[in-house]
């Protein structure tokens, strides 16, 4: 499998013919150290997503490939109520995360160097922290006697307890601050690629600092947008710990209906063709928003 | 213009408290949930509550009473550093040939071998759930290793092979024409440069695995549990207040592994892995 020798190597042989078998066997062993990984992945990872696919296309008493999951799925109301709300999640969560880190990734790129590592380090904290951890942490915050009600009630804001542990609400805050480190590393990765002087000649020839923002900074940063957001979508709609820990129960979205079918139901094929689906729609919009993000970068706004 | 400058000043001290103040949220809304836990499982009340009644060590000395707690957190981190050695080895190996090869196909090995990064993780349970009952395995620490193995081995790979793209090949040649052999050369002059990057891949792979609630819940079963499914039945089930001591501590962890990667290769350069 391997091509031709680099002309570097070749110009380095003395003998042409002995160096080159040399050098071959050099890169047949080097390329031989990817096997290992390879073969564990294709065993535990390829073929265990290949029975997923084969349980969704198989059903008792039909012989061959068979679509009954899918069709009674999708026809299904309950189960595409499930999956809008689903997509609406991630997309409100994905909105939220941007808004926020926006700023802070400008910030980011105009700061000194101690903000800059303050500003990854409380990044990359809950980046890292388990999701069980960071889930609880909202119960503390959004449940009845939390902060949250404790402020509002003590401030006079609102009479009695405000309800946010186990609503739809409260899942949405939890979640978009779980995003937000996904969101903004590409932020920040894209903005230090732009020239501060640009948003500068932008001022100086008359335009305020907002319009500048809006007009030079903005635009630039599209392809960081972009992967920020296809990356939040991607993770929103698969995230399960966050929505049955913080929603407890009270709504579904696809990845409570996967475990549920599969751990409670025991309906291994309802549970595939669920995840199967699931994945569809992530892949869909993890291409969509790659297709957006090249007309970015090479489209005539560009130019 | 007296009036339109001013304008202008008002409108750039808008543009800027605005900035500021969104930024300056979305800190202390990253920060917020880690502090208030932490802070939390100090409290001598009955309850988990924020701010806590009190001050105490009461929940964390509860927690050396507690069995189940003992025996999962030390299973988790069998766990973890098992699936860790395991992926270091086959990520390293792996990030060599990604990096310094020339074959076909190296660009879309490289995205195979990412691709668990990208699949959810639930998703990847209950396929592992569905392989290990079809081929008859028993759910097992074993079985557990191996699936946490498939989703932290991206990170060994990814940041092995980042350092290895920024080595000068330079000292190698160096070393080789100064009489070292391939395993000298590799073992005294490229393992070393690449530590920093195994070292925070191993970090960020550890925690991973140490932290895993979704691929376990389908392959722990009741006799494998692991520290996050104790952890998430103590909240879910039990609202055992030991569970916020729990987390403090699972922060704490956190935290060393943010520091570890700092002081490897820089929290700047990280990013970018």
């Amino acid at each position: 499998m391997d091509r031709p020798l680099e002309p570097r190597d070749q110009s380095l042989s003395t003998s042409g013919a002995r160096a080159r078998r040399a050098v071959w066997s050099r890169q047949l062993r080097l390329w031989q150290l990817v096997l290992p990984a390879t073969l564990f992945l294709v065993v535990y990872f390829v073929v265990p997503l290949g029975m997923l696919f084969y349980f969704s296309v198989r059903a008792p008493g039909v012989s061959g490939v068979t679509l009954v999951h899918f069709r009674k799925l999708l026809t299904d109301t309950f189960f595409l109520q499930t999956l809008g709300l689903s997509v609406r999640l991630s997309l409100e969560v994905t909105a939220v995360a941007l808004v926020l880190g926006f700023p802070l990734a400008y910030l980011y790129t105009r700061l000194g160097p101690v903000w800059r590592l303050a500003i990854l380090f409380v990044t990359l904290l809950p980046l890292l922290t388990s999701a069980v951890v960071r889930s609880f942490a909202w119960i503390v915050i959004l449940g009845k006697h939390g902060l949250i009600n404790t402020v509002f009630i003590g401030t006079g804001l609102t009479d009695g307890p405000v309800k946010l542990l186990f609503t739809l609400d409260g899942v949405r805050i939890a979640l978009a601050q779980v995003q937000l480190p996904f969101m903004l590393l590409p932020l920040i990765n894209a903005m230090e690629q732009l020239d501060p002087s640009l948003e500068h000649a932008a001022v100086s020839l008359g335009a305020s600092q907002a319009r500048a923002f809006f007009k030079v900074t903005v635009p630039l940063s599209a392809p960081g947008v972009v992967a920020g957001a296809i990356l939040s979508f991607a993770l929103t709609i698969s995230a399960f710990i966050t929505p049955v820990m913080v929603g407890g129960g009270s709504f579904n979205v696809m990845p409570t209906l996967i475990y549920q079918s599969a751990i409670v139901t025991l309906d291994w094929s309802t549970a595939s063709t669920t995840a199967l689906i699931l994945l569809v729609v992530a892949l869909a919009v993890v291409w969509g928003g790659m297709t957006l993000g090249r007309r970015f970068r090479y489209g005539p706004g560009s130019a | 213009m007296p009036a339109g400058r001013l304008g202008g000043r008002v409108g750039h001290v808008t543009f800027w408290v605005a900035i500021w103040t969104l930024a300056l949220g979305g800190l202390l809304y990253l920060l917020l949930p880690t502090l208030i836990i932490v802070v939390a499982s100090f409290t001598a009340g009955e309850y988990i509550t924020f701010p806590p009644q009190g001050l105490s060590l009461r929940w964390f000395t509860r927690l050396m009473a507690l069995a189940e707690v003992r025996v999962s957190a030390w299973r988790s981190l069998i766990v973890a550093t098992a699936a860790t050695a395991v992926a270091v080895v086959l990520g390293v190996a792996a990030a060599f040939p990604l990096v310094r090869g020339r074959f076909a196909g190296r660009e879309a090995l490289n995205a195979f071998l990412m691709s668990p990064l990208i699949l959810p993780s639930l998703v990847y349970g209950l396929a592992a759930l569905m392989f290990v009952s079809a081929i008859g395995l028993p759910l097992s620490v074993p079985v557990l290793v191996l699936s946490h193995v498939a989703i932290i081995v991206p990170y060994v790979i990814r940041t092995t092979a980042a350092s290895l793209a920024l080595l000068d090949p330079h000292l190698e040649e160096a070393a080789r024409s100064l009489g070292a052999n391939a395993w000298k050369t590799f073992l005294r002059v490229i393992l070393p440069n690449l530590l920093p990057g195994i070292a925070t891949g191993a970090a960020f792979a550890f925690i991973s695995s140490f932290d895993n609630l979704t691929v376990s819940l389908f392959l722990a079963g009741p006799r494998v549990e692991t520290l996050p499914i104790r952890l998430f039945a103590m909240i879910n089930f039990d609202f055992d207040p030991a569970a916020a001591a729990i987390s403090a501590v699972l922060v704490l962890i956190t935290f060393a592994v943010v520091l570890l990667a700092h002081w490897a290769v820089g929290l700047t350069r990280v990013i970018r892995l």
